[in-house]
C-alpha cells in the first residue's frame, strides 16, 4: 500500500517579471502513495495552483521549473513533450475547475474519448474505444445512452464529471485535480466528491486535491498539506492536522473557517507577502500572532512534531536547522543530477 | 475577536482636510494617463510617429500664411498681387510666375498650367484639409455619440428604429452619399447667397461617419449597460440622465479616440475624392484632391509635378492619422485582442485533450491561467 | 416565532406598522421572464424565476436567503427593490406597495434600502474616484451638494467601513484597491444615505477566504450601530448559522422553507434543506465517510420544470403526492442503467427501446418502440422494490394500442404550511395543495 507514486522534492518554480524572479513556489518536498489522497490547501498567492500546473507541466511560457518531481520513478522536471505526451492520460490525469468552458463544442462527448484512447493506443478500433468511453462514463454516473449528446447538452455537473471520466478512461494511478469543484453548486459538489473518492478507493489512484475549501480537505483527503508564501508549512493526517494544527497558519486558518457551529468569527490580518521580495525569517512572522524575535531572522524548515506530522515553525525545536538543511538539500540535488 | 477591523480607530485621525486641494484632479489626470504608461513601447511608438507627422501638417496649416510663398490664386511677384481680387495689375506675361515650371530653388515643387506656385498650394491645401476633417468629424461625433448612447440604453423601438436607419446610411456606398450631399446642399446654399465654401464638404463627410460613431457607441453602450455598476447606480435612486451621463459615456468615451483619429484618415481621402471629381471646394480655393484633377493632364504631358505632391501630402497625412489611430487603439483598448468565450472554449478544449495527451501541448494556451495565478502573487 | 405561526400565505398584505416590527411583507411575489416567446423560442413558457413567494422580513433581523445557483434567490433580492421586473404579488413597505411602483415613483426611496452586490470588482463604476462613487447618492437624493460637506461624510462612512485613513482611498480609482476594499467602498456607498434595509447579494463569495470573515464582521458590526435590516441572500450555507435570525430556502423559485435560522439549522423538515445541510463539506475529519444521503441529479432547468413538488424527483423521501411525471420515467431509467452492469443495461435497453422514443407528458409515458412481452415484467419487477421512489407514484401500467403506457397519480404542488414553527412547502407534513 505504501509504494509512493508521485515523489516532489525540493520543487521550485519561478516566474520572470519586470521587477524580477517571482518564485511562486520554494522549495517543496511532498510524496504521495498509491491510493493515498493528498490535500493541498492555502489563501490564493500561496502557490498551490502554481504547484498544481508544475506538477501538470502546464506552466505559462517564461516559467522555470527546478528541483524533482518523480512519477512512479519517471522524472517529469525536462521531461521530452514525447514523453510528456505519453504519460498524461496513461499515467496521470488532470481535471480543471471551470468545466463549462473545458469540452469542444463542436465534438459528441465519445469523440472526446475516441480521440483521447486512440492518441495512446492508435490501433484501438472505433467500437471498442466507444465501449471503454461508455465504461468510463458509467462510472462517473453518466448514462450510456447519452454518450453521444453534444457538450452542450450537460449541465456543470455532468460535464465535471465527463471530464473526469475523460481522465480515468486510459486507467492512469495519479490523478491532479486543481479546484474541481469550485464553480459547482454545494449538492454537486458533494456528489463530484464522493465519486473521486470511490474511484480513487476502487482503482486505487493517487490523488493530489487542490482547493482553497478546508472542509472538501478533512472530509476526502487521507493527509493535507497547508502551503503558505509557496512552501509547505505544515504537512500530516487530517485527523491530526484538523484537531491539533501545529503551525500558527494553519492554526489561523481552521479558525477563520465560517461553518455551522461558528460562534465567533475569526481571520489572519494582513495579506500574504509580495513573493518577489519576501520577508526575511519566517514568512509567516509578519502576520503571525505567536512570532518571537527569532522569527524575524531564522527561517524553520519542515521537522517532524509527531510520528506523522511535519510543521516549519520555530515553537517547534528542530526547525532553525534551516539554513544548512536547505544547503545541504540543495547539494545533494545537485549531486543527484 | 481575532479580527477587529481598523473601524475602531478615532475617526477624527485623519481629517479630510489634510488632503491638498487639487489631489482629487491630480488623481484624475493620472488616472487618464494610464493607458498610455501601461501600453507597450510599440504602441506608443505608433502614437508617437504618427502624432509627429500629424503635427507637421497642423503646424503647416495653422501658418499657412506666413509659411507658404505665394497666395492660393497667386500668378506673379507679391509686389503686383492684388490680394483683394486676386488679381496681378498690369502685368505681362514675362513678369508672371512661369508656366508649368520645373522644380527649382525659386519654386520647390514646381508651377502649374496656371501659373501657380505648387509648393504653396500644398501647404494651404493642408488648412482646408484640416478645415474640412475637423468639422467633418466634429459633426459626426457630436450626433452619433449622443444618438448611441442613448439608443443603446433606452433600447427598445426607438433602438430598433435608429439601428435600421443609420444600417441604411451605412450601407449606401458612402462617396456617392457625400456627393449627393455635397452637391445638394451645395446648390441650396448657392440659391441662399450664402457664401460658405467648405460646409457642404464638411457636412458631406460628417454625415458618412454618423453610423460609425453611432455603431461603437451603441455597442459599447449595450455592454456597459449589463455591468452591475449600472444596476448599482439604480439601486442607489440615480436617474437614467444621470446613470447614462456619469455611469456610461464615462466608459464608453474611451472609444471615441481612436475611431476619431482613423476617421479623420478616412475624411482627408473622401475630401480629396470630392475635390477631385469636382463636388468638394471650388477652384481656385488650395484643396489637394482638386489639384490632383487639374494637375492630371499635366502628368500625361509629362509635368509630374503638379498632381505628385498633392498626392504625397495626402498619403502622408492619412498615415500620419491612421498610424496614431492603431497605436491608440492598441493604447486604449488592449482588452479587445483578448478572445472571447470562443476563444476560451476552444482554448479549453485543446488544454483538455492536451492533459489526457491526446494533442499537443497546451501550455501557451494556459498562458492566461498562469498570468493570472501570478497577479495573485503581486 | 409567534408571527410565523399565524401566517397565512393567501392572506393579502397589508400595511406594515411599527408595532408588530415587521419591515417588509412579501405576499405571492412573482417575477416572471420572457413569456413573449419569438420566432425562434419555440417553447414560449415563461421562466419562473420568482414564483409565489411569501414571506416577512422583522425589523431588525437578518433574514437569509439560501438556494443554489438558479433558485432565483437573487432575482427575489432585486424584485424586491424593484430591480426586476415583478409580474405578480406584493411587497408592503411603509404602506406602500412597492411592486406597484413605476421606477420614477420608486427612486426616493431609494436612499432607504440599498444593494451590496456578489462581484465588488465590477459593482463600482471605474470611471469614479471613490470619494464621486461613494458620495454620488448623497447628490442623488439632494441630501447634500456641497463639495466639501460630500467629502466629510464620504471620509466619515469609509473609516466607519474600515477604510483608514479614509484620506488615502477618497481619490483613488476602484481598479487601485483590493477586492475586499472594494467591497467596504461598495458598503460604504450603500450605507452613505442611511438606510434601513439592505439587501447583501453574496457580499463575501467572491472574496479571498481569509478577507471573508473581516468584510462579514463590518458588516455585522455595522447591522449592530446602524440598526439596519438585512436580507442576506448566500449560497453558503455554513455562514447563514452565525449570521441569520430567519432563513428561506429557495429551489427553483420557490421558498421551501422558512423560519428561525436556529430551528432550521437543528432540525430541517423539508427534505431539500436535509440535503443542502447535509452536502456542506466541513472542517472536521471525523466526517470522513458519512452517508451523505445526496439527492440525486441537479437542479432542473428552469424553463422545463417538474410538476407538482419541484424537488420530487431528486427527493430521497418522495412519494406517490409528490407529482411524478412522464419524464420522470425516463430519467429513472437513465439513471439507473448508469449503476446496473453492461449485460443488465442491454437487455433492458432492447426491452425499452430507444429512451427518445418514449412519449411522456404529465400523467403519463408511453413506451412506443418497446418489446412489450420484456418491458411489461421489467416494470412490474422495478415496481416491486420499494427503493425506487418513482414508483410509488405509478397507478397503472398497461398495454394500449400496441405501446406500453404507465400511468401516474395526480401530485399537486405544495404550499407552505406551519410546521414545527416554520413555513414549510412539503406533502411529508401533510398534503396541502396550492390554491
Amino acid at each position: 500500500m505504501n509504494e509512493t507514486v508521485l515523489r516532489i522534492r525540493g520543487l521550485q518554480v519561478a516566474y520572470a517579471t519586470p521587477s524580477g524572479m517571482l518564485h511562486a513556489v520554494d522549495g517543496v518536498d511532498l510524496d504521495v502513495a498509491r491510493g493515498e489522497s493528498v490535500g493541498l490547501v492555502g489563501e490564493s498567492g500561496c502557490g498551490k495552483s502554481t504547484m498544481g500546473k508544475a506538477l501538470m507541466q502546464l506552466l505559462p511560457p517564461g516559467a522555470e521549473m527546478a528541483g524533482s518531481v518523480q512519477l512512479n520513478g519517471q522524472e517529469l522536471v525536462g521531461i521530452r513533450p514525447r514523453e510528456l505526451r505519453r504519460i498524461r492520460g496513461e499515467d496521470m490525469a488532470l481535471v480543471f475547475q471551470e468545466p463549462m468552458t473545458r469540452l469542444d463544442p463542436l465534438m459528441k462527448v465519445s469523440d472526446h474519448f475516441v480521440e483521447a484512447i486512440k492518441a495512446h493506443r492508435p490501433r484501438t478500433k472505433k467500437a471498442e474505444a466507444r465501449a471503454m468511453a461508455r465504461e468510463a462514463l458509467m462510472q462517473m454516473g453518466i448514462p450510456p445512452t447519452r454518450a453521444d449528446n453534444y457538450p452542450h447538452e450537460f449541465s456543470g455537473g455532468m460535464r465535471q464529471r465527463i471530464m473526469i471520466a475523460l481522465g480515468i478512461v486510459m486507467r492512469p494511478y495519479m490523478v491532479i485535480a486543481d479546484e474541481p469543484t469550485t464553480a459547482l453548486d454545494v449538492i454537486v459538489e458533494a456528489q463530484i466528491l464522493d465519486l473521486l473518492d470511490r474511484l480513487r478507493r476502487d482503482e486505487e489512484l493517487g490523488l493530489i486535491l487542490i482547493t482553497h475549501n478546508l472542509g472538501i480537505v478533512a472530509e476526502t483527503c487521507d493527509r493535507v498539506a497547508v502551503m503558505y508564501a509557496g512552501r509547505i508549512v505544515e504537512v500530516g493526517p487530517v485527523e491530526e492536522v484538523f484537531t491539533n494544527p501545529q503551525h500558527p497558519y494553519t492554526q489561523g486558518l481552521l479558525r477563520s473557517v465560517i461553518s455551522v457551529d461558528t460562534t465567533e468569527l475569526s481571520s489572519i490580518e494582513g495579506s500574504p507577502p509580495n513573493l518577489l521580495n519576501p520577508p526575511s525569517g519566517c514568512r509567516f512572522a509578519p502576520r503571525c500572532d505567536q512570532v518571537f524575535d527569532a522569527c524575524r531572522t531564522v527561517d524553520p524548515v519542515l521537522t517532524p512534531v509527531s510520528t506523522a506530522t511535519s510543521a516549519a515553525c520555530l515553537l517547534h525545536p528542530g526547525a532553525d536547522a534551516g539554513a544548512d538543511r536547505r544547503a545541504a538539500a540543495a547539494q545533494q540535488m545537485a549531486t543527484e543530477r | 475577536m481575532a479580527a477587529a477591523p481598523t473601524s475602531e480607530q478615532p475617526r477624527e485621525a485623519a481629517p479630510v482636510e489634510t488632503a491638498p486641494p487639487g489631489a482629487g484632479l491630480r488623481s484624475r489626470i493620472e488616472h487618464a494617463f494610464r493607458p498610455w504608461r501601461r501600453a507597450n513601447p510599440g504602441a506608443r511608438y505608433l502614437v508617437i510617429a504618427g502624432a509627429v507627422i500629424t503635427l507637421v501638417f497642423l503646424v503647416m496649416a495653422v501658418f499657412a500664411d506666413s509659411v507658404a510663398p505665394f497666395g492660393e490664386d497667386q500668378y506673379c511677384a507679391a509686389e503686383f498681387f492684388n490680394a483683394e481680387n486676386g488679381a496681378c495689375i498690369g502685368v505681362g506675361p514675362d513678369e508672371q510666375i512661369p508656366n508649368r515650371a520645373a522644380p527649382s530653388r525659386e519654386y520647390p515643387f514646381g508651377t502649374t498650367d496656371t501659373r501657380f506656385d505648387v509648393f504653396s498650394r500644398v501647404i494651404l491645401g493642408a488648412r482646408v484639409a484640416f478645415a474640412v476633417v475637423a468639422f467633418s468629424t466634429l459633426f459626426a461625433m457630436f450626433i452619433g455619440v449622443p444618438l448611441g448612447l442613448f439608443s443603446g440604453y433606452i433600447g427598445g423601438k426607438f433602438d430598433r428604429v435608429m439601428v435600421l436607419a443609420m444600417d441604411a446610411i451605412y450601407a449606401f456606398p458612402s462617396l456617392l452619399l457625400a456627393i449627393m450631399i455635397a452637391f445638394s446642399l451645395g446648390l441650396r446654399l448657392e440659391q441662399l447667397g450664402i457664401d460658405a465654401p467648405y460646409v457642404p464638404a464638411a457636412v458631406a463627410v460628417g454625415a458618412v461617419y454618423i453610423p460609425q460613431y453611432f455603431r461603437v457607441i451603441r455597442n459599447h453602450t449595450l455592454s456597459i449597460k449589463e455591468e452591475p455598476y449600472v444596476e448599482a447606480a439604480r439601486s442607489l435612486g440615480a436617474s437614467r440622465t444621470s446613470i447614462v451621463f456619469r455611469y456610461i459615456f464615462f466608459n464608453v468615451v474611451s472609444s471615441i479616440p481612436v475611431l476619431f483619429t482613423l476617421n479623420a484618415a478616412d475624411a482627408v481621402l473622401t475630401v480629396a475624392a470630392l475635390g477631385f471629381l469636382g463636388f468638394g471646394i471650388r477652384f481656385p480655393t488650395a484643396e489637394w484632391g482638386l489639384d490632383i484633377n487639374l494637375g492630371l493632364a499635366d502628368s500625361v504631358a509629362g509635368f509630374w509635378w503638379t498632381a505628385f505632391w498633392p498626392g504625397v501630402a495626402i498619403t502622408l497625412l492619412v498615415t500620419g492619422l491612421s498610424l496614431m489611430g492603431e497605436g491608440l487603439n492598441d493604447i486604449i483598448n488592449p482588452l479587445l485582442r483578448v478572445k472571447g468565450y470562443r476563444g476560451k472554449v476552444k482554448g479549453g478544449a485543446r488544454a483538455t485533450m492536451a492533459a489526457v495527451g491526446a494533442r499537443e501541448d497546451a501550455a501557451e494556451l494556459d498562458a492566461e491561467d498562469g498570468a493570472a495565478g501570478l497577479e495573485g502573487n503581486r | 416565532m409567534t408571527t410565523t405561526d399565524t401566517l397565512s400565505p393567501h392572506t393579502p398584505g397589508t400595511d406594515t406598522t411599527d408595532d408588530d416590527g415587521i419591515m417588509l411583507r412579501v405576499r405571492n411575489l412573482q417575477t416572471w421572464f420572457g413569456h413573449a416567446g419569438g420566432i425562434l423560442n419555440r417553447n414560449a413558457n415563461p421562466v419562473k424565476a420568482v414564483n409565489d413567494v411569501t414571506f416577512d422580513l422583522h425589523k431588525g433581523d437578518i433574514f437569509g436567503l439560501v438556494g443554489e445557483s438558479g433558485s432565483g434567490k437573487t432575482t427575489l433580492g432585486r424584485s424586491v427593490l424593484g430591480l426586476a421586473p415583478v409580474t405578480g404579488g406584493e411587497v408592503w413597505w411603509r404602506g406602500q406597495n412597492l411592486a406597484e411602483l413605476s421606477e420614477r415613483q420608486f427612486r426616493p426611496l431609494r436612499r432607504q434600502m440599498g444593494m451590496v452586490f456578489q462581484d465588488p470588482n465590477a459593482s463600482l463604476n471605474p470611471a469614479m474616484t471613490i470619494v464621486q462613487g461613494v458620495g454620488h447618492p448623497l447628490r442623488i437624493h439632494g441630501i447634500c451638494d456641497d463639495r466639501k460637506e460630500i467629502r466629510r461624510r464620504v471620509s466619515d462612512m469609509l473609516e466607519r467601513c474600515g477604510l483608514t485613513p479614509a484620506a488615502r482611498y477618497m481619490d483613488s480609482y476602484p481598479e487601485d484597491v483590493s477586492g475586499g476594499q472594494k467591497q467596504r467602498v461598495v458598503i460604504a456607498r450603500t450605507l452613505i444615505t442611511e438606510p434601513e434595509l439592505v439587501v447583501a447579494d453574496e457580499p463575501v463569495a467572491a472574496l479571498d477566504m481569509s478577507v471573508r470573515a473581516k468584510v462579514l464582521e463590518l458588516m455585522l458590526d455595522l447591522k449592530e450601530q446602524l440598526g439596519l435590516t438585512y436580507l442576506y441572500i448566500t449560497h453558503d450555507l455554513t455562514s447563514g448559522r452565525f449570521v441569520c435570525d430567519k432563513l428561506g430556502i429557495m429551489y427553483l423559485g420557490e421558498l421551501v422553507e422558512w423560519g428561525d435560522a436556529k430551528a432550521i439549522y437543528d432540525d430541517p423538515q423539508h427534505p431539500y434543506t436535509d440535503a443542502l445541510l447535509g452536502a456542506v463539506p466541513l472542517p472536521d475529519p471525523s466526517r470522513k465517510g458519512r452517508d451523505k444521503n445526496l439527492p440525486v441529479g441537479e437542479i432542473p432547468d428552469a424553463l422545463n420544470p417538474p410538476a407538482g413538488c419541484q424537488f420530487h424527483p431528486r427527493c430521497p423521501r418522495a412519494f406517490e403526492a409528490c407529482g411524478w411525471e412522464g419524464s420522470d420515467l425516463v430519467d429513472f431509467l437513465e439513471r439507473r442503467w448508469t449503476e446496473v452492469d453492461a449485460d443488465t443495461f442491454e437487455t433492458e435497453l432492447a426491452a425499452t427501446g430507444p429512451l427518445t422514443a418514449v412519449r411522456t407528458d404529465r400523467r403519463s409515458a408511453r413506451f412506443t418502440a418497446a418489446e412489450n412481452s420484456r418491458l411489461l415484467p421489467m416494470l412490474e419487477a422495478l415496481r416491486k422494490d420499494e427503493r425506487h421512489r418513482i414508483f410509488t407514484g405509478v397507478s397503472d401500467i398497461s398495454t394500449e394500442g400496441g405501446d406500453v403506457v404507465v400511468r401516474f397519480v395526480d401530485g399537486p404542488a405544495p404550499a407552505l404550511q406551519p410546521v414545527e414553527g416554520r413555513m414549510v412547502a412539503c406533502h411529508l407534513h401533510g398534503v396541502v395543495t396550492r390554491t
